[in-house]
């Protein structure tokens, strides 16, 4: 071996430290995990899984009865588990939609929600038929009484808009927080609070004869 | 030295500047007709995942979860006069979601002791890797040195 003079012993050390050192901090790289960015996708597509054809015949004008067929999806990349609901609303033209900058919900009244537990990258996404089975007419504005989501029905109290214009399905995505245990719209990420809404606007223009008196 | 006021006024400071760092959300909240069980056995699954659980361990979980979630919907939205059923419906939810906790409980400890191997593991590795350069740089250093002794031994000297 040539590695006996003092000078030689040194540039052995000082070749094993730079060693150790390029290889512990490529250990600490490969153990150590990478922070990603914390989010939802959240979307609707029509009745042919696309970014279109959300009316029957293109019609924004809906009839009564008429089934409306969409698909709701949303995809968890928040890195973990997550509990997820989508509240369905209800709007009109003087409805408050939902607000990014204050992260408040949209006052319209809910009709339902579909729960959900998502894995980190899994998508949910299922069909969304609906159709509105009850309205009435009243003094020039057009009255949802009743709506049909998946085959079940829901009993609406007095909604209404003038001439059956902007009507409005707002879908909200909440998720459940686990340091106050309760579902909140919207969800913390990278020190930030965000939140994702979407709404479809639709008319209801059809005359539709009022009840029979009774 | 520091008076005690002063470490009084000093804390004030700080924790008035971490109130005031930390956004504050108006969130608004509906409360659901979920079980607390839901949230314990999210937190449970969350520190699984959070140990190094991989995604194929936590699955099944999310699967077990999701039945719970359909029963617990199908015991909400029953008559209120089916309270046997009802009952029923949220014994096996809670059933369910105590068969959660506890395998993401165990799920926790496996993958926190395999993530724990496996940093060990790597660190080693880093260490062994390095002996190895150290070795492969001396041999090759000597090599190198043969090489240069041989080829000098060669040499020929030329009249010219």
């Amino acid at each position: 071996m040539k590695f006996k003079s003092t000078q030689n012993k040194r540039t052995l050390i000082a070749v094993f430290i730079v060693l150790i050192v390029v290889a512990e901090t490529a250990a600490y790289v490969a153990t150590t995990p990478r922070p990603q960015e914390q989010f939802f996708q959240f979307y609707v597509l029509g009745s042919n899984r696309l970014a279109a054809d959300y009316y029957p015949q293109n019609n924004t004008n809906i009839h009564l009865a008429s089934p409306v067929s969409w698909y709701v999806g949303v995809t968890n990349f928040m890195g973990n588990v997550q509990l997820v609901e989508i509240r369905l609303k209800l709007g009109n033209e003087t409805t408050t939609p939902p607000n990014d900058t204050s992260n408040t919900p949209s006052s319209a009244p809910e009709l339902t929600a579909f729960d959900r537990f998502l894995a980190n990258n899994e998508t949910w996404e299922f069909p969304f038929v609906w159709s509105i089975t009850n309205a009435t007419t009243t003094a020039g504005s057009i009255h949802i009484l009743s709506i049909q989501i998946n085959n079940e029905t829901y009993q609406i109290p007095n909604w209404f808009a003038t001439n059956g214009y902007d009507f409005r399905l707002i879908l909200e995505l909440w998720v459940w927080q686990t340091n106050t245990n309760t579902l909140t719209f919207g969800w913390n990420s990278n020190g930030g609070h965000r939140t994702a809404w979407l709404q479809v606007w639709f008319n209801m223009t059809t005359p539709i004869p009022p009840p029979p008196q009774a | 030295m520091a008076r005690a006021s002063d470490w009084l006024i000093l804390t004030i400071v700080i924790l008035v500047a971490v109130i005031m760092i930390s956004p504050l959300y108006p969130l608004a909240q509906i409360n659901r007709p979920l079980q607390p069980s839901f949230g314990q056995a999210i937190v449970a699954v969350n520190n699984a995942e959070a140990a190094g659980a991989t995604p194929n361990e936590t699955v099944p979980l999310v699967a077990m979860l999701n039945r719970a979630l359909e029963l617990n919907e199908e015991a909400s939205s029953l008559p209120t006069n089916q309270t046997d059923q009802r009952n029923a419906l949220l014994s096996t939810v809670n059933q369910i979601l105590t068969n959660v906790t506890n395998q993401a409980n165990d799920l926790t400890t496996t993958s926190a002791q395999r993530t724990y191997t496996n940093t060990i593991m790597t660190y080693v590795s880093g260490i062994a890797a390095a002996v190895v350069g150290t070795f492969a740089y001396v041999f090759g250093v000597e090599f190198y040195q043969r090489y240069r002794i041989k080829r000098t031994l060669q040499m020929r000297i030329k009249a010219k």
